[in-house]
């Protein structure tokens, strides 16, 4: 009897503890699966910013993953797409012999964090895919420029 | 099995008279008995919380005065009939006051809860993070680096990606375009 009342706060405490790791944004998100299966993976870069380093650039969270050569993994990440499409705005789509090659979508606002995912694929030297999810308080444009003049 | 100890209860006894203990059904001569198989060395470990809680009710005893003892008599959880409505304690809340092993469990639950908080803490500060081929990097100016590179590989220069975006916030979009309508009218 007692032992079944000293395990209650512990299993508290437990269940605390996980709900309050799976409280994030970006994991409503399908594409949240790309990151988490491909993300440590070898031929595989994944950055995950939401500290110090945006402080600069008044975005709140940054991923990127860029994988080379595994054509399984850009199947998946195009259906996983697919999936957060819906819903969202379609701001730029390029498709190239009926496979999308660029996908850039406005997903819905999630409290006040405007969130956006861009998507690339190259064929030239080899698959190449490159998925950017951002979350930010800024408006779809002043991201976009903000990106543009980080590229410059 | 029954493991039958001389002149005391049987373990399955003791259990049935736990449960009824920890239901505040117990008479005072339950309780002795109680207590008197407390007292053997051999029992399982499992009667170790029941030990303790048991221990602490006979301290208590040797250090009050008689008349404070007749008072912490009638504060057991079992022996409650008599007391007035005011005067009786909940026997959950009392057993959790009581017992060590609910006390310690709950500091170490707490303890572990502050742990984790700060640990969370710690982690949001060093939030920034990249992975190459699978090795954690934790070094600010290559994280910004690779950062850069993955919105180099993105293509947003050209108009179209602009003109989408001004479309897409233009709130008089729809009346703008409803406008040459109005007109035949």
């Amino acid at each position: 009897m007692i032992r079944k009342r000293t395990f209650l706060p512990l299993l508290l405490l437990l269940f605390g503890w996980f709900a309050a790791s799976g409280v994030q944004a970006q994991n409503d998100l399908f594409i949240s699966k790309v990151f988490d299966m491909y993300g440590k993976k070898k031929g595989v870069v994944m950055v995950d910013l939401s500290g110090e380093i945006l402080e600069n650039y008044r975005l709140t969270r940054f991923r990127s993953i860029t994988i080379k050569d595994d054509p399984e993994a850009a199947t998946f990440a195009r259906r996983c797409l697919e999936r957060d499409q819906v819903g969202a705005k379609k701001i730029k789509e390029v498709v190239a012999n009926g496979i999308p090659t660029s996908i850039y979508l406005q997903l819905p606002r999630l409290g006040h964090d405007n969130r956006l995912i861009l998507y690339n694929e190259s064929r030239s030297g080899g698959l190449r895919i490159t998925l950017i999810y951002i979350e930010s308080n800024d408006d779809t444009e002043a991201i976009l420029k903000l990106l543009l003049k980080k590229k410059q | 099995m029954t493991q039958k100890m001389e002149k005391y209860l049987t373990i399955e006894e003791a259990d049935a008279l736990f449960e009824k203990y920890y239901d505040g059904e117990t008479t005072c001569a339950e309780q002795e008995l109680l207590q008197d198989f407390l007292q053997q060395e051999d029992l399982p470990a499992r009667f170790e919380a029941e030990r303790a809680l048991f221990g602490y009710f006979a301290e208590e005893k040797l250090r009050l005065s008689p008349s404070q003892e007749v008072l912490f008599e009638s504060r057991t959880p079992l022996q409650t009939d008599d007391l007035t409505e005011k005067e009786k304690i909940p026997p959950r809340n009392l057993l959790f006051r009581l017992n060590p092993v609910l006390r310690w469990s709950f500091a170490a639950a707490v303890l572990l809860f502050g742990v984790f908080i700060i640990d969370n803490r710690i982690q949001a500060q060093n939030s920034d993070v990249a992975y190459i081929d699978g090795h954690r990097c934790t070094d600010s100016r290559e994280v910004t680096k690779l950062a850069i590179a993955s919105i180099q590989e993105i293509d947003l220069g050209s108009d179209e990606v602009a003109g989408t975006v001004e479309k897409m916030n233009d709130n008089n979009l729809v009346e703008s375009q409803l406008q040459p309508f109005q007109e035949l009218k």
